[in-house]
């Protein structure tokens, strides 16, 4: 694929969730989160954005910049554009890095909700290994090594 | 290029008035010997001329003769001999080449040099020298002998002598000869300066080389603030690119003035490669110039050094180098200094700006919105981008006025400018009109005019009593004059013999549509003014206007049908041979002007200001597009992460360069706009005190030069876009991915 091409797929089949949330700083929530969409020079389905936003716990926020959110609000932010376009894979770098405990586990919750909602892969890195209880499968890399540490008590859903 | 302009008038200086700096007169033989022998004194010489009352003539012409010692003709006056040789015998004598038609002289022929009062002198005309400007535009000639054969051949009481000091370059000379005045109690009549090479020696307290150096010094001043604004912005863009290399310095120890001295010598080690660079540069081009001026002028510029250099221009070069970078470099030091440890690990300085407004992406596409955005959101930085934007704009337009200044102050570049002319001898309509249709045919004649002038009538105008000269033009002239006609119509002045064009005054007293009424050979005649012009070639007396008219109206006014002036063009293939022709022609009882010589050293004035002016309108704009290219880089290079995490996403290459171009335009349109606004006002407020409060010319937009700044703001923008999206394009999507 030519670059241009490459960058149009990864637009649209696959999302991405970083630890410092790159989020648009002069973007409000919503159009962060429908940033893609706008990438495509599309208009977002009004039903679509507001139905995000609600499972994100974000739709009074809409309006809001980045600046004025605290992280974990951002790593929500972060995730709903992640979902926006549906991919059918999400890359998510160590999401609850910079969240504490509880925000973490609100994160967690959303990616595994989302993922079992829009029948989506994802794929997480973290150096977190509480985080690998709620997941179907876990694979570690320690020393150049790649080992496959089996799925949890949901692989049948993966 | 100022340092060449000088060495070059030296030479110029030199060539038509020779080399001397004091000349003594009036005193006796044993001071003149004392003064010899003083150690900065170079070269001393003699030099005798005919009195002015004297009555000397050779074959009836009035004759100006000349003696100079060896020394005075070898190193003080230097002429340059055209034919034949100088004289060496007591009886052998040079002419001025415009002798050699009038006289009908050649090398070798006998002359007789008569007075009245005396018997004749035989002489031999050994050599024909070439004449100064000055001299062939006054139809004037001159006869040069050695100091023996002049001693020999003139009485005393006819002539003057007087005795050319030419001193040591690299002595206080103005000390020097104040020295001489009060040593030798000498007055001011018997020691004179030679003023203009005094002046372009650095010698003089005359204005004309203080105000070129100060003129020179200002714009320096003007270019190394830019320059400095300029290096600073690209010194500023480099530590924006390193923010993880400081934070780390800072991280490992390093103190903030430990930062600040390594970015300094920095700064500093590229100097070494950059100052020498500039130098070569600098002095090739400024070699490509003087070429130039030599190939575009070569009579003028004859004495132009092409490939010499300017030490001056060097060491200032180095000097200017430096300093610049000095202070350029103070706010980008401290900039990198005041980054944080933690920058080390995060890469970019937080962006601490804080937005208030989101981008407006129902108006605008994404890319488009989010730049438009980028370049507004942050008020100081861009109150600085629009300002260094519109500064640009403002500088051009600005000096673009010194531009229809020089076009208005050199007159003799106009298209009227002859070659050639024949006048009346006694100012009167005396040249036959059949003349300009004899001339006409002659092959190298390119065109021909005439003009018929009556002096000093008496006009009444309103209440004021005036006096006019009157003054015919003919179809060329008449459309050569449409370029500076401020008001009325010169169509109804060549159709209606009652209809003339008037030469705007300071009191602007007359109008058109006033009446005025001409008082000539005691009749009145009344006479509308159908025109206004801004000037004319002819200069008047302050109390006196130029009244133009159509050769059938001044026929009708004054009764006149010859002309008091015919003018001719000549082709360009034209020689000297042919100008002697032309000459033969009209015949030896008319006044004779060579102006070739004298429109040579017009346009070398005019080319040598066209391109200074021209080349610092150049510089200018230069750093413009440099400015803009480093504003624009700057900016990115602030964003880089946020970019590549954008790209990471799905934002296309494509959409990058739209969004960098979009903020770039963004200032470009912006700092346009300001700078128009300001700028041609100040171009309003100098071109009205400049041109129009001296030639009535009414300020216009100068649409020209607006469009070119304008143009080069922005194309300099979306180019500038180019580097930095290559750069973001450029970065590989895994190892930003990984990064972030």
């Amino acid at each position: 694929m030519k670059e241009e091409e490459r960058t149009v797929f990864r637009r649209r089949n696959i999302g991405f969730v970083f630890q410092s949330f790159q989020l648009v700083p002069e973007l409000s929530v919503e159009q962060n989160i429908v940033f893609p969409i706008l990438l495509d020079y599309q208009k977002p389905d009004p039903e679509s954005v507001k139905e995000i936003l609600h499972v994100l716990g974000l739709y009074d926020r809409r309006s809001h910049l980045p600046g004025q959110l605290s992280g974990g609000q951002q790593q929500r932010v972060a995730i709903g554009r992640a979902l926006i376009t549906k991919p059918m894979l999400i890359l998510a770098d160590e999401p609850t890095g910079n969240l504490d405990s509880k925000n973490a586990q609100d994160v967690m919750d959303l990616l595994i909700k989302a993922s079992r909602h829009y029948q989506q892969t994802i794929l997480m890195i973290t150096h977190n290994i509480n985080l690998t209880t709620s997941v179907d499968r876990v694979l570690r890399i320690s020393d150049g090594v790649l080992t496959d540490l089996g799925g949890g008590k949901n692989e049948a859903l993966s | 290029m100022a340092d060449m302009a000088i060495r070059s008038q030296q030479l110029q200086e030199i060539k038509t008035g020779g080399n001397w700096h004091v000349l003594i007169s009036d005193t006796d033989q044993k001071t003149v010997s004392m003064i010899s022998t003083r150690p900065e004194v170079k070269v001393f010489g003699w030099y005798g001329f005919l009195k002015e009352e004297s009555k000397y003539t050779v074959s009836g012409k009035p004759v100006s003769l000349a003696g100079m010692d060896k020394n005075v003709s070898d190193k003080i006056l230097p002429m340059k001999v055209l034919e034949g040789s100088y004289p060496k015998e007591k009886n052998e004598v040079v002419l001025t080449r415009n002798a050699k038609l009038d006289l009908g002289t050649h090398v070798g022929d006998t002359i007789l040099l008569e007075h009245p009062d005396s018997k004749p002198v035989e002489l031999v005309v050994v050599g024909f020298i070439e004449g100064t400007s000055k001299i062939l535009k006054q139809n004037a000639y001159v006869m040069l002998m050695t100091k023996e054969g002049f001693e020999y051949s003139i009485p005393q009481e006819e002539y003057e002598n007087l005795y050319l000091v030419q001193l040591s370059r690299y002595c206080n000379m103005q000390k020097v000869i104040t020295d001489i005045k009060e040593q030798y109690n000498l007055t001011d009549k018997q020691i004179i300066k030679n003023g203009n090479l005094l002046a372009v020696l650095g010698q003089s307290d005359n204005d004309y080389i203080l105000n070129l150096y100060a003129t020179a010094a200002v714009l320096f001043i003007i270019v190394m603030a830019a320059g400095i604004m300029m290096l600073a912005s690209s010194l500023n863009t480099n530590v924006m690119q390193r923010t993880e290399f400081f934070g780390m310095m800072r991280c490992l120890g390093a103190t903030k003035k430990q930062i600040m001295r390594f970015v300094r010598k920095e700064a500093l080690h590229w100097c070494k490669t950059a100052i020498p660079i500039g130098i070569l540069i600098g002095t090739a081009a400024i070699w490509v110039l003087c070429a130039v001026l030599r190939i575009i002028v070569p009579g003028y510029f004859s004495e132009m050094l092409i490939f010499s250099v300017s030490w001056i221009g060097v060491i200032s070069g180095i000097a200017v180098g430096i300093l610049t970078v000095l202070f350029a470099v103070r706010s980008p030091s401290k900039r990198a200094a005041r980054v944080s440890p933690l920058t080390a690990v995060s890469g970019n300085i937080n962006y601490t700006q804080s937005i208030r407004t989101s981008a407006k992406t129902s108006i605008f596409k994404i890319d488009t919105a989010i730049g438009i955005h980028h370049a507004m959101s942050g008020k100081k930085n861009f109150f600085l981008m629009v300002g260094s934007f519109s500064l640009s704009v403002v500088l051009f337009l600005c000096f673009s006025v010194t531009l229809d200044f020089m076009h208005h102050a050199i007159k003799p570049l106009r298209p009227w400018t002859p070659d050639i002319s024949f006048i009346s001898s006694d100012q009167s309509c005396s040249l036959p009109d059949t003349l300009i249709e004899k001339l006409k045919e002659y092959p190298k004649v390119k065109r021909v005019y005439g003009r018929m002038f009556a002096y000093s009538i008496p006009v009444v105008s309103g209440s004021q009593n005036k006096k006019a000269n009157l003054v015919s033009y003919e179809d060329f002239q008449f459309s050569w004059a449409k370029g500076s006609l401020i008001e009325g119509s010169i169509d109804d002045v060549k159709k209606k013999e009652n209809y003339v064009l008037i030469v705007h005054s300071s009191d602007r007293s007359l109008g058109v549509s006033d009446k005025i009424t001409l008082n000539i050979k005691d009749k009145q005649k009344e006479i509308i003014v159908a025109g206004l012009l801004s000037s004319s070639p002819f200069d008047n007396a302050e109390d006196e206007i130029t009244v133009i008219c159509s050769e059938r109206a001044f026929r009708e006014l004054t009764g006149e049908t010859g002309y008091t002036i015919i003018d001719i063009q000549l082709s360009a293939g034209a020689s000297d041979s042919d100008v002697d022709s032309i000459r033969s022609l009209v015949g030896t009882d008319t006044q004779f002007s060579y102006r070739r010589a004298s429109n040579r050293e017009a346009k070398g004035i005019f080319y040598s200001m066209a391109l200074f002016m021209y080349g610092f309108l150049v510089i200018i704009v230069l750093i413009s597009i440099f400015n803009i290219v480093n504003s624009i880089a700057m900016s990115v290079s602030a964003r880089i992460k946020q970019y590549g995490a954008m790209r990471a996403i799905g934002m296309s290459g494509r959409q990058l360069i739209k969004m960098v171009a979009s903020e770039a335009l963004t200032y470009s349109i912006v700092g346009s706009i300001v700078g128009c606004i300001i700028g041609l006002s100040m171009h309003k407020d100098l071109f009205e005190k400049m041109v129009t409060s001296h030639w009535g010319d009414p300020w216009q937009l100068p649409l020209g030069m607006l469009g070119i700044i304008v143009a080069v703001v922005i194309i300099s923008s979306v180019f500038a876009v180019y580097g930095p999206s290559k750069r973001i394009r450029d970065m590989s999507i895994a190892d930003t991915i990984s990064a972030l």
